[in-house]
């Protein structure tokens, strides 16, 4: 009896010690020393008498998610043990079956480099059901269809009603705020129809009759690629795929800015540059972000001026200029260049759309972005869960902040359901009419413009 | 009574501190140095320093590996893998600097880059401290991490930027500092703590360097050191660099082009005005200019300046 006691005593004690760890990281870490207008004392001495109460990690975590959702910022909360256990399992697995990468050659460039890390063939095989779905017009409505990856027959347009069994419709009463709804809805769709080969997904379907049929969709290799477990991020998914669309107009879509997409990105720019397209297209969409340098890498084949910065990264101890350093001239598209956006595009995504805007060198077209770009580190603590908790800010050269208001596009697109069914994709179309009347001097029309 | 114990306490604390012999900035640097060398300072010359280690860093899950050579007469080559991203080098041959870099891309560095590399390899070989510091002074005794150490607060001779210096009160030896270092045109705060005091060779080096910037702490454990090695590696402009000297080079001429253009302009505007026989010299000036060994000469300068 003593014994349950005594346990329970310094089971409570690693609760508080857990509190006492997570206010003080953000308390000596947060960005911003006025805690963006909270009085974060004040938040110590509310929420302790609540966290003295806790004797276990799952009554203490939404003590501490209350608590870290007074800064009101994304990038902030407790991720539970359990799922840093399953990533471990996930790491073990590969680390055992652990093959040698190949390594540099050549003249020690990092061109030469990259070429071993930019697929990981240690962790489980990543695919994609072949279809992408987003919140428009209160349901989530499937806007893209790989045809070589989807023999069933869903049709874009189609409404989302189930996934996995998991009501759409619940998950989005959940939300009030709009803006927050369509991005939890379209994330969910998201990280859904991604996963390891050999799994599957299944939906529930509303079709052009409105009639309810359940798809089962596989995850296939197709162009995903295997991104490893880089800074404690689990194996992920990534695709990239460069098309020339009609009219000689060029695009790149890409789901994150993680490693493997830099092999085939220098690949696509070597192309255009011998045979540059009248525009370029870079389609982030549902892109979540991911290293902020492979942006400033990105934005390095779009400029040909030094010394431009596509933002600024904020600490409290520093300030750092995100700085494109060019291509060699060779190497740097020069024509006209269109970023599609949308509410899933967030972080890495949100700076290089709002960088090249500010700068003059791209329009962007789509929706409002996700306003969630704030680069974060994860650390553990003392009761074995994580917290995941803000470094820096990143700040707009204008002066403005990437947080909360994310990229406004110079061409806000209205997406209406009626247009995927007849197999259009509004916000390319705005897209590829833009570059056309640049080159045709022809007014946008049905373009709603800010 | 209880006020009057204290009021002695607090006293005595004063007097104790007032007694302590507070060093000079200067008896500071030269006993740290003078103890960094077995025979002394004078008795060794530093002309290369190869170290190999990790970085541990919070964040990634495996420590990454370093290889540093810093060489008098050739320059310096740092060599950094990361799982998961790859090499980055970054390279400095007394004329050029530059960074291979698997995330954002190789880049030939220049203006405040090229000064910070130029900046970090006379670190290596500098003789006195003083040099590096101006301004300095003892602020006072102060706890670093446990010991007892002198606070120094300087400015950075060559980026201008406050720096504080801990020098251990027991040792003598460098605990730590807080610097400022710029960072393109920004610029990062960052502690850094000296650790594991080793004899290599004849160089007494902290084996363990802690580095906290930006929220995140990065361990470097020095495994090798070695000074002096006779065979040491040539530092190579890597060809994906040369392309970027080319440009640059090519830049410059353009610019100086340009510039002569101007004169030319001007002086033929002059000449317009003059009189016959002073245009024909002024015709046998402007040929001078445009000679390519002598626009060639003001690039080199112009790249030489940049370098030093």
């Amino acid at each position: 009896m003593n014994l349950l006691f005594w346990l329970a005593c310094a089971t409570q004690k690693v609760q508080l010690e857990t509190f006492e760890t997570t206010w003080t990281v953000i308390n000596e870490s947060f960005p911003y020393e006025d805690f963006n207008g909270t009085d974060w004392n004040a938040v110590h001495e509310e929420y302790l008498p609540k966290a003295k109460k806790a004797k276990t990690p799952e009554e203490l975590r939404p003590i501490l998610n209350g608590m870290l959702s007074e800064l009101n910022v994304s990038h902030l909360g407790i991720i539970p043990q359990e799922e840093y256990m399953l990533l471990n399992e996930q790491l073990d697995e590969a680390s055992d079956s652990e093959q040698e990468t190949k390594s540099s050659s050549g003249d020690g460039s990092a061109e030469d480099s990259t070429s071993s890390t930019t697929e990981d063939v240690n962790s489980p095989e990543q695919g994609w059901a072949g279809l992408k779905a987003r919140w428009i017009e209160d349901q989530l409505v499937v806007t893209q269809v790989d045809g070589n990856l989807i023999s069933e027959s869903v049709q874009t347009g189609s409404v989302i009603q189930k996934i996995n069994g998991t009501s759409i419709e619940e998950v989005s009463n959940r939300y009030e705020n709009d803006r927050e709804q369509q991005f939890s809805v379209g994330i969910l769709a998201e990280r859904s129809v991604f996963g390891d080969v050999g799994e599957h997904v299944v939906l529930e379907l509303l079709d052009e009759n409105d009639q309810v049929v359940e798809k089962t969709l596989p995850f296939q290799k197709g162009n995903v690629i295997t991104s490893g477990s880089f800074a404690n991020l689990p194996a992920t998914g990534v695709s990239f795929v460069h098309e020339h669309l009609e009219g000689n107009i060029d695009r790149i879509a890409f789901s994150s800015f993680l490693m493997p997409i830099r092999s085939p990105m220098v690949t696509a720019f070597e192309e255009m540059s011998e045979a540059p397209p009248t525009g370029l297209i870079i389609d982030l969409r549902g892109n979540l972000g991911g290293l902020i340098a492979l942006g400033q890498f990105l934005s390095s084949y779009l400029i040909s001026e030094p010394d431009l910065d596509l933002g600024e990264q904020i600490s409290r101890d520093s300030n750092l200029f995100l700085t494109i350093h060019p291509r060699p001239s060779t190497l740097i598209y020069t024509g006209p260049v269109a970023i599609l956006v949308d509410e899933l595009s967030a972080s890495t995504s949100e700076v290089v759309a709002g960088g090249l805007q500010e700068l003059g060198r791209a329009s962007v077209f789509g929706q409002q972005t996700a306003g969630k770009a704030l680069p974060s580190g994860i650390r553990e603590l003392p009761n074995g869960d994580r917290l995941q908790y803000v470094l820096f800010d990143l700040k707009k050269i204008s002066g403005g902040r990437y947080e909360g208001d994310g990229v406004i596009p110079d061409y806000a697109v209205q997406r209406q359901q009626k247009e995927y069914v007849n197999g259009i994709d509004p916000e390319l179309a705005a897209a590829v009419e833009w570059i056309e009347s640049l080159n045709t001097n022809i007014k946008i029309e049905d373009v709603e413009t800010k | 009574m209880i006020e009057l114990l204290l009021w002695t306490q607090i006293g005595c604390a004063k007097h104790k501190l007032k007694n302590e012999v507070v060093p000079t900035p200067q008896e500071l640097f030269d006993t740290f140095q003078q103890l960094s060398v077995k025979e002394g300072l004078e008795a060794v010359e530093l002309l290369n320093i190869h170290t190999v280690g990790t970085v541990e860093m919070a964040l990634m899950p495996d420590p990454f590996s370093i290889d540093s050579w810093v060489i008098h007469d050739k320059g310096s080559l740092t060599t950094i893998e990361i799982s998961g991203v790859g090499t980055i080098v970054e390279g400095y041959n007394l004329e050029h600097a530059w960074t291979l870099d698997p995330t954002s891309g190789d880049r030939l560095k220049s203006e405040a880059e090229l000064k910070s590399a130029v900046k970090d390899f006379n670190r290596t070989f500098v003789k006195n401290y003083s040099e590096l510091y101006e301004d300095a002074k003892v602020v006072g005794l102060d706890k670093l991490e446990d010991q007892e150490v002198w606070k120094v607060s300087a400015v950075d001779a060559v980026d201008k930027t406050p720096t504080t210096l801990f020098f251990s009160k027991e040792t003598s030896l460098l605990a730590g500092e807080h610097r400022t270092v710029p960072q393109g045109k920004g610029s990062l705060k960052m502690k850094v703590y000296y650790d594991d005091y080793t004899w290599v060779d004849d160089m007494y080096m902290p084996m363990k360097m802690t580095i906290k910037t930006m929220g995140i702490k990065q361990l470097f454990t020095f495994n090798s050191v070695t000074i002096n090695t006779a065979e040491t590696p040539d530092i190579v402009v890597p060809e994906s660099i040369k392309v970027f000297i080319t440009e640059d080079v090519g830049d410059e001429r353009d610019e100086a082009e340009e510039a002569k253009e101007a004169e030319e302009t001007e002086e033929v505007k002059e000449a317009e005005e003059a009189d016959k026989p002073e245009e024909a010299n002024e015709t046998d000036e402007t040929d001078k200019t445009n000679e390519t060994d002598e626009t060639e000469d003001v690039e080199g300068t112009k790249v030489q300046e940049s370098a030093e």
